[in-house]
């Protein structure tokens, strides 16, 4: 018997470039109480929640154990937190585990990130890497992207010409979105024409620096309608790790990528990606990420190239919310990605809505060139 | 209470534990943590492939790495592997315990690896856990993990002179048990007849609360390896059960909560609770070892009576009877705790492996010398957060 | 929003904390060997044969300890990949725009990352031969490589940027200690024996107190940068502007540096912005040249 969680709510704020009326304290309690007054959900020790995944980072906080600047305000006080430290696609995941276990019925999920705070995303990033050989060359996320980039459109076809293509259509997708960041739209030109930051990553090919905070309720398959007509299930879940050095990766291969998702497919009974989705949500931090994952998890197995002149984008309903390109912090892709997912399945994507759609993908990404994956399947 | 039964059954498979030591200057991190990881294969009899998930956590800010799972993988063989990061605080072990004890119980994973480290030499732990204020309200009062609100707090219920001899007592216990144990970082070899020099000598630090009362700064790594009850069979003869853990915390940032609850540490509040949904009337009666996350003589001598629910002076006199020893009734850290060692990462799985290793009964030179069915094991963090695990020999419940 | 920006208080906070990383006893055999023989070494897994560098002490795909394998590299390999950094960050070891390139060691099967200098950015390209320039000082770190640069098809004479080559930002000093003899001859070559440059009592009467150097001098030292550096051989200056700030004394370093801000694409000529700055990086000067770059050499045509 196939097992699956439910996804009984969510609650976000809106992505901003920065949200500087509010510590993330206050973005993250105005999540819990839209979730609270959305669901009914208690903190009963019998009944209630009583264990909260949060995810965040203690970089980007600026702040050791940053989990301790949360625990009450988003319901933990007396009651189980813990923190998920990756993007929030494996707080997803590691919140199923929870449930099957048996530990838990209910888990609440939160995350944050307020990248605004830093006087440099790429500064944190860099200090991802070892402090031997690859932080005093200067890695960061977007240099060691770069590289990504060059050896994949190489590779698979993908131009100049598409990435501006990807990120216009982005934008137009995030427009349609009311708590997607409000960005300006953009021609085709204007993105041709943009600045090179990390040839061959372009100014307007790259996420913008965002702020934002999310809240979910996730609970176990029998007890989600008392918190919810409309759940949603997760009922695949699977990530993996790539090598650390970029030099040891055959870093077009989407190895750590093709292994999540063939486990998710494996958990959840999907046989072919091209056909079993209505919705698929890929993070894309850069542009060239979004015809590359997608061949990863399957979609484009003709190739980036061929797959976007094929009109692959529209045909699988890629990144209707506006991607992560749009602008979602670092940390919470994966979550922002479910989230379409969820309003999706859900009959609530507004002006977005896609008809009849009972199955959706969503994907997050850690770490320099896509480290680690996480793909997550949700049905209705 | 609402815990259902487990999916399945989670068993304690495979230890590993580094030396512990204010100095490893001949390994980086990923190596340090790899010596751990080998060290639980091989106690488990395994290779780096039957592993299905690794689970990695420490604080970010103690050695300033970023996400350092990545960079890490050299190390914890995540390679083409499921893979988890966790961070808590000093909590952190504990979390990954019960991380790794939920993802095995819910049929997703066979077998997951957990690995906890920290490598304090790198850093600068007390500014580091200063980092961990408030920015705007605290964080330039604040003094690292330093306190003697535990001092206070047993001095003004029993009074100076038998306070301080409880918590000396406590020290030497711990010191005693360092002793026996390979691993420890610090193990003086103190003796009974340097009780009164110490409680005046040792230099203080906050109040009461002196340099060796205090836990130590130490670079190491512990890792374990947790399967299915199906795969734990086949692995081992010895597997040590994990029956139920819970995981409290508090801290107020907002004050929402004030008189909300009873004044009442989240120890006492997790024990209360783990007893009452696993039906345990007696926990002194009951368990045969506990593992305690003592970060101080003074917070390990107070918490005593927390976890297990006593009254009165019940716990000071546990200690000065010396029931907590090894040999004695309830004995409390056999490894000589935190005291004897704390890389913060590491030291709350620290303390349900050695819980295990009891259990198991080949803890070596500080193995109890009876039969160990049950144990506990505790892990602190933040600046009041709780993991609390039982342990058992057999599938008794 | 009603809440006014005026309204909300910023705390500039940083986390300055030391740290101090320990290499282990792999890492640092690897950089011992940079520091003292100038040598890459690689580390060998021999069940999955591969030749590893950067060095780790387990082969993270099968596990098995290889930390004794040690293998020597070659000095030299070819670019697998790279790119151009154009945003400048505090964290960069040098001024962009730099390359960054994977670099594929002779005799290694992975590749390392490093800066390539020493080709145009417009040239750079996969495939290329690149060998490793070790730094002058030592740093006991990944950086006593400096850079690495090309080795083949080096030309009699290296001809300097072409205008497509040169990027705004670019920029090359030179450096030189201004010498009392430096300050005679060069008092001979232009006739100028004022006795401010020569007589030290003559010069003590004067607002500096003690002798100076001509203000031609230093201005002079611009010349090899122009013409050796930036652009570099082939150069044609049309203009050369300077504004004296300060004055030379006798013993003091002047650097003169020149840097791209514009190139007019009209007619192909670069302007560029020109600095003398002195050892205490006070400003001795500054100005502007108005340069034609190098033409494109036949032999050098590709």
């Amino acid at each position: 018997m196939r097992r699956k969680v439910a996804v009984c709510a969510v609650a976000q704020i809106k992505n901003e470039p920065d949200i500087w009326y509010q510590r993330f304290q206050g973005m993250l309690f105005d999540c819990f109480e839209s979730i609270v007054e959305q669901t009914g959900v208690t903190f009963d020790m019998e009944k209630g929640i009583r264990n909260v995944v949060t995810c965040s980072d203690d970089v980007f906080d600026a702040r050791t154990i940053s989990d301790s600047g949360m625990t009450d305000v988003v319901g933990a006080h007396y009651r189980g937190e813990e923190k998920t430290a990756q993007d929030g696609i494996n707080a997803l995941g590691y919140a199923m585990a929870a449930i099957l276990s048996g530990h838990d019925d209910l888990i609440l999920i939160m995350g944050h990130c307020k990248e605004s705070q830093s006087e440099s995303r790429q500064m944190c990033t860099n200090l991802a890497f070892d402090p031997f050989f690859c932080r005093p060359l200067g890695l960061d996320f977007l240099n060691a992207s770069a590289f990504q980039a060059r050896a994949y459109m190489e590779k698979s076809g993908v131009t100049d010409d598409h990435l501006a293509r990807i990120v216009v259509r982005s934008r137009e997708n995030g427009a349609k979105n009311p708590y997607a960041r409000k960005n300006e739209l953009l021609t085709k030109e204007a993105v041709l024409n943009s600045p090179m930051l990390s040839d061959p990553i372009r100014e307007l090919h790259q996420y913008p620096v965002t702020d934002w905070a999310i809240g979910m309720l996730l609970s176990c398959e029998e007890r989600a309608r008392e918190f919810t007509d409309n759940p949603i299930y997760i009922t695949g879940f699977g990530n993996c790790m790539d090598s650390y050095f970029l030099g040891d990766r055959d870093l077009t291969s989407n190895f750590a990528l093709k292994k999540a998702a063939g486990r998710a497919f494996r958990m959840a009974g999907v046989k072919d990606a091209k056909d079993a989705f209505d919705i698929v949500e890929l993070n894309d931090a850069c542009a060239y990420q979004l015809p590359m994952w997608a061949e990863g998890v399957g979609l484009a197995e003709e190739g980036g190239g061929a797959w976007i002149d094929g009109n692959g984008m529209e045909k699988h309903n890629v990144n209707l919310s506006g991607g992560m390109l749009n602008g979602n912090p670092i940390m919470l892709g994966g979550l922002a990605r479910t989230v379409e997912a969820f309003l999706q399945l859900r009959g609530e994507a507004g002006e977005r809505q896609v008809d009849g759609v009972r199955k959706a993908l969503a994907h997050g990404t850690t770490g320099p060139a896509g480290q680690h994956h996480g793909v997550i399947i949700l049905e209705k | 209470m609402g815990s259902k039964k487990k999916n399945r059954n989670v068993g304690i498979v495979g230890i590993g534990e580094t030396k512990f030591s204010s100095h490893r200057e001949d390994v980086n991190q990923p190596e340090m943590i790899h010596e751990a990881v080998k060290g639980a294969l091989d106690d488990a009899g395994l290779s780096i492939d039957d592993i299905d998930c690794v689970v990695h956590g420490n604080m970010e800010l103690f050695e300033m790495v970023h996400q350092p799972d990545l960079w890490h993988t050299l190390g914890t063989g995540a390679y083409g592997k499921d893979a988890y990061r966790l961070t808590t605080g000093g909590t952190t072990g504990g979390t990954l315990v019960a991380a790794a004890d939920n993802l095995v119980a819910s049929g997703m994973y066979d077998t997951v690896l957990a690995i906890g480290f920290e490598k304090l030499q790198e850093g600068h732990t007390t500014g580091g856990i200063t980092n961990m204020a408030d920015p705007l309200w605290a964080r330039k009062l604040q003094s690292g993990a330093l306190t003697d609100s535990a001092a206070v707090k047993v001095i003004a219920e029993f009074g100076e002179e038998r306070a301080r001899r409880a918590a000396m007592i406590y020290r030497i216990i711990m010191d005693k048990h360092a002793c026996l144990n390979p691993n420890s970082h610090r193990a003086f070899g103190l003796d009974w007849d340097q009780m009164e020099d110490l409680m005046t000598s040792s230099p203080p630090l906050i109040g009461d609360l002196r340099l060796i009362h205090m836990c130590s700064q130490s670079d190491g790594a512990c890792a374990m390896i947790f399967a299915s009850e199906e795969r734990a069979w086949e692995i081992t003869d010895r597997p040590v059960w994990i029956r139920d853990h819970i995981t409290i915390h508090r801290e107020e940032t907002l004050n929402l909560c004030v008189n909300y609850y009873p004044n009442e540490t989240t120890h006492r509040f997790a024990a209360e609770k783990l007893y009452e949904r696993n039906n345990i009337k007696d926990p002194i009666e009951y368990f045969d070892v506990f593992e305690m996350y003592d970060p101080s003589a003074w917070w390990g001598v107070d918490w005593l009576r927390d976890f297990f629910l006593l009254e009165g002076d019940e716990h000071l006199k546990l200690v000065e009877e010396k029931e907590i020893m090894i040999n004695g009734r309830m004995p409390v850290n056999p490894s000589g705790g935190v005291i004897a060692a704390n890389p913060i990462g590491a030291t709350a799985m620290v303390r349900v492996a050695e819980a295990a290793k009891q259990v198991r009964g080949n803890a070596g030179p500080h193995q109890i010398p009876r039969p160990v069915n049950h144990a506990m094991a505790s892990s602190f963090g933040g600046t009041m957060w709780t993991v609390l695990f039982m342990l058992e020999k057999e599938l008794n419940w | 929003m009603s809440t006014a920006r005026e309204d909300c208080f910023t705390m500039e906070g940083k986390l300055a904390l030391p740290y101090q990383y320990f290499a282990g006893l792999t890492g640092s055999r690897f950089l011992i060997s940079l520091r003292d023989q100038k040598k890459i070494k690689g580390l060998k897994c021999n069940k999955c044969n591969k030749i590893f560098v950067p060095p780790r002490s387990t082969c993270e795909i099968c596990f098995e300890e290889i930390s004794g394998n040690w293998v020597d590299l070659k000095n030299s390999g070819t670019v697998t990949g790279f790119t151009i950094i154009r945003y400048e960050e505090p964290h960069q070891p040098v001024k962009p725009p730099y390359i960054l390139a994977l670099i594929k060691l002779d005799g290694a099967d992975t590749p390392l990352t490093h800066i390539v200098k020493g080709v145009p950015l417009s040239k750079m390209k996969v495939g290329m031969k690149v060998k490793a320039m070790f730094a002058k000082k030592s740093t006991s770190s990944i950086m006593d490589i400096d850079h690495f640069r090309p080795v083949e098809g080096k030309p009699k004479f290296e001809m300097g940027y072409t205008y497509d080559e040169l990027e705004v930002g670019m920029s090359a000093s030179f450096s030189k200690t201004i010498s009392e003899s430096d300050v005679y001859l060069f008092a001979g070559i232009s006739g100028d024996f004022n006795p401010m440059h020569l007589n030290e009592e003559f010069a003590k009467m004067t607002p500096f107190g003690t002798r100076i150097a001509h203000g031609a001098l230093p201005q002079s030292l611009i010349a090899p940068v122009l013409g050796m550096k930036l652009p570099g051989l082939g150069t044609v200056a049309l203009e050369i502007m300077a504004r004296f700030k300060a004055p030379t004394y006798f013993g003091d370093t002047i650097t003169a540096t020149g840097e791209v801000v514009e190139k007019l694409e009209k007619k192909r000529w670069v302007r560029m912005a020109l600095t003398w700055t002195n050892q205490k990086d006070e400003l001795v000067a500054e100005g502007s040249a108005l340069v034609i770059p190098p033409m494109p050499l036949p032999q050098q045509a590709e």
